[in-house]
């Protein structure tokens, strides 16, 4: 699909289908993607790519049984091959006793169109994107360093009908730029992420990554332990999206396994952590997988444990529960997810937060991390592409990377001071605005060769 | 199709493209899954397309769409090449792809049932018979069970000549208990954790697996883990289930065995690699014992096909012999840097992405000290672990820590306590080093690893890997 379709289109597509289906309810949602990007790596684009691409995923409800299916051609008869597979699925199934419904418009409240796209993105030019490229690359090796990264911009088409009266459509944007750069001993991060094209600032990108990288040349090893650090805002968003993942769904709570305890202080009094589809701070996403307006969520509050994102199914399970618009569309452990949050700000600059400290670490960034003890957040991970040792208040050296082993919760209640400054980094589909933190202990139990 | 490939080649050449190759693919999967006695999902899924690589002034272009019509693959393709022009502004040398390869040629997975010749119903029934079996014990708080079923078309054809057609087919299915105390929660699986066992085959794996036969099992496991002590710290002599040697094989010699990764080609997303070339034909990588190969021929591995998706036949490359590091995984144009031939490891997640290296089966060829209960009767001392729980690796693939689902103490070579939340950690060279007992080709099994993640955008691949319960001695453990 080499163009966006817009609403009236995609609409009258997903209505036909309904107008064909026989099940009780049904929902037919549709994906239009076009996404374009551009790797490189050695200092040149080594893969620079385009994908058009579609998508109808069908939901057939008989009683309490539920079938899916889905397709990505977009003719009719394919539409209605797809909803009778997923009829036909259905009527395999056997009842769900906690299903209830598909949501329906009254789960709906404000617009939930959004601006024309922007045109930029959506159409990216690969001229556009290889000139970011090619600063970075320039701007490396003048520092006798080289670059890797990927520049993308995706431009989408989402709706959602269901047979209830959801009519849900959307058109959005987002684009996002990364660079690792590196010398012999030693590497620098810079990552940038927002709804236009236009305003990746590539030139930033490139003097951050490269001056970190050159302050990182010729670690010193040091002991893992017990140390304190100033999480910058790339290694803060990595902790973030696994925390949604692991304890701020509906299903997680139901099934004892997230690590909130509604109503308690869990992390520090400084931390306020929300979810706002709408905020045009973040990558908006007006309304979820079943098409229901996102609503904004206050997962934590000045450190206490506020509440959870729910879809249909989980609202559903409990009484006096709304659906807060937050379904994955995933199946099996995921539930639903929050997808745009937001870290509220502290009144720190970074230097004052370096100048507090006698001796501490500052962590760029994470890499591969993993829960280890999913129930309390415990997270495993590398330090990664700038790590340094603070002595008195300054940055002094370089460090080797460390591996670390730390409840992500715990983490969170050390958190003494937070960035005024906050960057918008991808979330697992849209984006985080995270500051960067200050905490009194974090733990790393190993360290690396490099 | 081959007059669909000609437009794509022809439209690429007269547009200056110096090479182009284009991929048909058709994705169909069958995906069921129950929790807690009900079925919780049942869909049907399909996805096709085509993807057109070019090579325009030396660089790369590609463009993919899920519209196959003549026109749309004009378009196209007339896109790849205005990708690869502007590719080749940032730009350092040539592509070379070295010797052309013209095949053509006909690929079929060998199967006794066809994937989806079993209706739905009698996979629900496996799957619910095993569900009430895991719940029968008293305690277990969720309970799931999976079986996915999938079959991928795809027609490869380049300007080199090549026109090649497979059709590949695979089936996955496991079980998982979870229990939950005022301790925190305890998970068991079979025959593995995160996606369970998977193989190219029929659905005859399915059957092998006899899921119910297993439930009881790891149900009373995850119930007796509640109440069981956290596992010791300390270095100690660990045996390993062979599932789990399958993916240390895959985290800490798989991805550092890449050539890209090795070159930084993927350097800003999964990382390099320590394995740099010069330390190629001489660097001690583990014990004598150690003998890893990246076989795709091997029967019912995940990473077996006929051809790769650069047209390269499926091989069978030792990489490790006897501890010392021989030799890389690569595709056509890493091999060329080094002056070698590809050996057939370039893979794409669908019609949509171009192809990259992705293990095929890494397999670490069995040794001689028979089951895993000769092992741990062959150990006074030591830890035994089994199925994973949690991965993690830095970015050169040296530091590594995985966690465990379970632990089990080993006393003058029989098992004894049983402890929770296992885990262990090392530095790949000295880990491989201590490997003193591999288990022998009868307990020898090919892994399925359906979630292999590489690339951006995102590529997930199935690969596989060939392993047998092993021991290693002097290993860091500790409880999480």
């Amino acid at each position: 699909m080499s163009e966006i379709l817009g609403r009236d289109k995609v609409i009258q597509l997903l209505q036909d289908g309904l107008d064909y289906a026989k099940a009780d309810q049904t929902e037919i949602t549709f994906g239009g993607t076009r996404q374009s990007l551009t790797r490189f790596a050695n200092n040149y684009i080594h893969q620079n790519v385009n994908e058009s691409n579609t998508s109808i995923r069908v939901r057939s409800v008989f009683g309490r049984k539920i079938g899916a299916a889905s397709t990505n051609r977009l003719d009719p008869e394919a539409i209605k091959d797809t909803i009778k597979m997923a009829e036909q699925i259905a009527r395999l199934q056997v009842e769900d006793p906690d299903f209830i419904s598909l949501p329906g418009p009254d789960s709906n409240e404000g617009e939930l169109s959004f601006s024309e796209p922007d045109q930029a993105t959506y159409f990216s030019d690969p001229q556009l994107r290889a000139d970011g490229a090619g600063v970075i690359c320039r701007k490396a090796i003048e520092a006798g360093l080289t670059a890797a990264g990927a520049f993308d911009s995706t431009g989408t088409e989402q709706a959602v009908v269901n047979s209830l009266g959801i009519a849900s459509y959307y058109q959005g944007t987002s684009s996002h730029l990364n660079t690792v750069v590196m010398g012999e001993a030693g590497s620098g991060w810079g990552e940038r992420l927002s709804r236009k094209v236009g305003l990746i600032d590539y030139k930033a990108v490139a003097d951050e990554a490269v001056g970190k990288a050159l302050r990182s040349q010729s670690p010193i090893a040091l002991d893992p332990g017990e140390y304190e650090v100033i999480l910058e805002e790339y290694a803060v968003a990595e902790i973030l999206n696994y925390m949604s993942y692991l304890g701020f769904g509906a299903l997680s709570l139901q099934e004892e396994r997230s690590f909130m305890q509604l109503g308690r202080q869990i992390m520090s009094p400084l931390v306020s952590i929300y979810d706002d589809g709408h905020n045009p701070e973040g990558i908006v996403s007006p309304f979820d997988a079943e098409g229901v307006y996102r609503r904004r969520v206050n997962l934590i509050e000045k450190g206490i444990a506020n509440a959870v994102v729910y879809d249909s199914y989980t609202t559903n399970r409990e009484i006096g529960k709304h659906n807060t618009g937050h379904s994955s569309g995933i199946q099996g452990d995921v539930g639903p997810l929050p997808l745009n949050m937001f870290i509220e700000a502290g009144n720190k600059s970074k230097e004052d937060m370096i100048k507090s400290i006698k001796r501490g670490l500052w962590v760029t960034r994470f890499h591969y991390v993993n829960p280890l003890v999913p129930e309390k957040a415990v997270l495993t991970g590398m330090t990664r592409d700038g790590t340094f040792l603070i002595e008195n208040g300054e940055i002094t050296r370089p460090v080797k990377n460390f591996r670390f082993t730390q409840s992500a919760v715990e983490a969170f209640n050390e958190v003494v001071a937070l960035s005024r400054d906050r960057k918008l980094l991808p979330s697992f589909a849209f984006g985080n605005l995270v500051p960067a933190m200050h905490c009194r202990r974090f733990t790393f139990n190993s360290a690396t060769a490099f | 199709m081959r007059d669909l490939a000609n437009v794509a080649l022809d439209t690429a050449q007269q547009k200056g493209a110096s090479y182009a190759d284009i991929r048909f693919v058709t994705d169909r999967s069958r995906n069921v899954s129950v929790k807690n006695g009900k079925v919780e999902g049942l869909s049907n899924d399909e996805s096709q397309g085509f993807g057109v690589r070019v090579i325009v002034n030396g660089a790369w272009g590609f463009s993919s769409s899920s519209l196959v019509t003549k026109a749309e693959i004009e378009r196209v393709t007339a896109e790849a090449v205005q990708i690869a022009r502007a590719s080749a502004s940032v730009f350092r040398q040539p592509v070379q792809l070295g010797q052309p390869i013209s095949i053509q040629d006909r690929y079929v997975t060998p199967v006794e049932i066809d994937v989806f010749s079993v209706s739905l119903d009698d996979q629900i029934k496996i799957l619910l018979e095993a569900d009430l079996e895991m719940r029968r014990v008293e305690g277990i708080r969720i309970a799931t069970g999976m079986i996915s079923t999938l079959k991928t078309s795809k027609v490869f054809a380049s300007t080199e000549g090549s026109y090649i057609e497979q059709e590949l087919s695979e089936a996955g299915s496991g079980i998982e208990v979870f229990a939950v105390n005022e301790d925190g929660v305890q998970k068991r699986s079979y025959p593995n954790a995160f996606g369970g066992g998977w193989e190219t085959g029929g659905f005859e794996y399915v059957y092998k697996l006899d899921l119910p036969a297993h439930a009881r099992r790891i149900s009373e496991e995850a119930i007796q883990l509640l109440t069981a002590p956290v596992c010791p710290t300390g270095d100690l002599n660990l045996v390993l289930s062979s599932n789990q040697v399958a993916l240390q094989v895959h985290e800490s010699c798989g991805h550092p065995l890449e050539l890209d990764r090795v070159m930084g080609m993927e350097a800003s997303y999964a990382g390099t690699s320590f394995l740099t070339t010069e330390k190629k034909g001489t660097f001690r990588y583990g014990s004598d014992l150690v003998n890893v190969y990246a076989d795709a021929t091997v029967p019912h591995g995940l990473g077996t096909f006929g051809y790769d998706d650069e047209g390269v036949p499926a091989q069978r490359t030792p990489l490790i012999l006897n501890g010392i590091f021989k030799d890389y995984i690569t595709d056509r144009e890493t091999a060329a840097t080094i002056g070698q031939q590809s050996n057939g490891t370039s893979r794409a997640d669908g019609w949509n992405r171009i192809p990259m290296i992705r293990m095929t089966n890494i397999n670490l060829e069995p040794g001689n000290a028979g089951s895993l209960e000769d092992i741990i009767a062959a150990t006074d001392d030591g830890i035994f672990m089994d199925t994973n729980k949690s991965w993690s690796i830095d970015d050169k693939r040296l530091n590594f820590q995985f966690g465990m689902e379970a632990a089990w103490e080993i006393k003058n070579g029989k098992r004894g306590q049983l402890y929770r939340n296992p885990a262990y950690t090392g530095m790949t060279p000295a880990f491989w080093g201590h490997c003193d007992l591999i288990g022998n080709r009868d307990h020898w099994t090919v892994w399925g690893v359906p979630n292999c993640g590489k690339g951006e955008p995102m590529q997930g691949m199935h690969v596989g890997h060939g392993a047998a319960p092993a021991r290693f001695h002097n290993i860091k453990v500790f409880g999480a």
